[in-house]
């Protein structure tokens, strides 16, 4: 039952790799509704957590709308301290939703042998990504497109997201034929595996955190991943070191594998 | 390997296809208008949340002056809605159990309210004649894709013009046996019952 619960929680928490992005209908030139194979596969559990999520979506965009624009020239520090808050609450809502990149997070952490303190690291980098992409990135990437391009905001953000897919596409792919040629972390087919974070750095976490910093994203996912993938992995083998290492190889190929579609797909739909 | 595949298996299965959560929220309303003994048609008034407001408004108001001439009018409209009828704006309308596969979009008009939320006013003509057995027009308005969402549908949230000798009632419905349009959810549907009054 419990391995059946994890691989379940793991195929949830992965499910939105197969997201497509949407475009804006209102002004994509020539925008149309998806459909095909993929329009079809439905989850009632993420329909019914996004119809339950919107109205409080919505009212938390119209609060934090309607307080910040009462804010405007305050100084008050629990007018701030209370908008800081509404953020924080509306960017969980927000995040939680599919489509958001957290599957890049659990792709990457799949893919390599992490700690949880590296989610922990990994959710402060993409809030300071998003942060920052937010306010100089993409305005500044918005004014040189728009002039560039003589295009509207959303036709900026249209190149800006092509730009960040195709990064992640890049990455995936390194991280995917590393994998494959297993230039990457190995385990020992020991009694146990020492779990190290062999591999992983500051530099791998900052090269997942751009991507999906230029998105709204919570690592929480990248902890639960873990935690699911060593349980899983654990409950699997248990006592069988030569399938653990295989397991574990194919879960790492796995997450690169999904990292690397999850950039192509996303590329290749903006085009 | 069995492992394997049912964990493949729900992978796919749950698969989230074109799950954008919502970036766009309207409110909207509607007003249901008879005229000459005809249904003519539907009145909608789409109201914008501040967020997409803002971004629509950064491009087709720059200045800020809170109202659009023709020339911006007819320029927001090519931008920013006709785009729409690719999603048949979002309008599901079925009369006597048929779909209206197809129906025109007239009159429309953006403004701006004092709070700077961009509002979308337009008419679905339907040109249906009233007679003495009762009719049903079922309405749908949602995005299958949730990249806009849609207040939730209330029969309070619509207004009835009919003059003498038309009866009107509505009432909304989740929709029972499946979709107007194959989606991830049921929407609520507005039921349009009419006929001459007695």
């Amino acid at each position: 039952m419990r391995r059946f619960a994890l691989f379940v929680f793991m195929a949830l928490a992965a499910s939105a790799g197969f997201a497509q992005e949407v475009p804006n209908p209102f002004t994509a030139q020539g925008a149309r509704p998806r459909e095909g194979f993929f329009h079809f596969l439905t989850s009632n559990v993420s329909a019914f957590v996004s119809n339950a999520m919107a109205p409080v979506q919505k009212t938390l965009n119209e609060s934090l709308a309607s307080i910040t624009r009462s804010l405007q020239g305050s100084r008050s520090l629990g007018g701030l301290l209370f908008v800081a808050l509404i953020s924080l609450v509306y960017g969980m809502f927000h995040a939680a939703g599919p489509g958001h990149g957290k599957t890049i997070v659990s792709s990457f952490f799949l893919a390599n042998e992490v700690r949880l303190r590296h989610s922990i690291a990994v959710g402060y980098l993409i809030a300071a990504v998003h942060s920052m992409a937010a306010l100089s990135v993409v305005l500044v990437l918005y004014y040189l497109v728009r002039g560039l391009f003589s295009t509207g905001i959303e036709q900026a953000n249209h190149y800006i997201q092509l730009a960040t897919f195709a990064v992640i596409a890049v990455l995936g792919t390194v991280m995917l034929i590393g994998r494959i040629r297993g230039t990457g972390h190995h385990h020992h087919a020991h009694g146990h595996a020492p779990d190290r974070a062999g591999g992983v750095t500051f530099r791998n976490l900052l090269g997942i955190a751009v991507p999906a910093g230029m998105g709204v994203t919570i690592s929480v996912t990248g902890a639960l991943v873990i935690l699911a993938k060593q349980g899983t992995l654990k409950a699997l083998a248990a006592g069988r070191e030569e399938r653990d290492s295989r397991l574990r190889r194919a879960v790492e190929i796995g997450g690169a594998a999904v990292l690397f579609l999850f950039g192509l797909v996303f590329f290749l739909a903006q085009l | 390997m069995k492992r394997v595949l049912g964990f493949l298996l729900l992978l796919g299965s749950t698969a989230a296809p074109s799950f954008a959560h919502p970036h766009v929220f309207i409110s909207n309303r509607m007003t249901v208008q008879f005229d000459q003994g005809m249904l003519q048609g539907i009145a909608f008034q789409w109201t914008f949340d501040d967020m997409f407001s803002a971004m629509i408004l950064s491009d087709y108001d720059p200045r800020h002056t809170g109202q659009f001439d023709a020339a911006r009018a007819k320029a927001l409209k090519a931008g920013a809605f006709d785009n729409l009828e690719n999603y048949h704006y979002f309008i599901a309308i079925s009369f006597g159990n048929k779909p209206v596969r197809r129906f025109g979009m007239e009159q429309f008009e953006p403004r701006i309210t004092d709070k700077g939320r961009l509002v979308y006013t337009f008419f679905v003509p339907l040109n249906l004649a009233v007679g003495t057995a009762e009719q049903t027009v079922v309405l749908t308005v949602y995005d299958d894709s949730y990249y806009v969402a849609f207040d939730l549908l209330h029969a309070e949230d619509v207004t009835v013009q009919a003059g003498s000798g038309i009866a009107c009632a509505l009432s909304v419905q989740k929709t029972k046996v499946k979709p107007l349009w194959p989606g991830q959810y049921m929407p609520d549907q507005l039921y349009i019952r009419f006929k001459e009054s007695s």
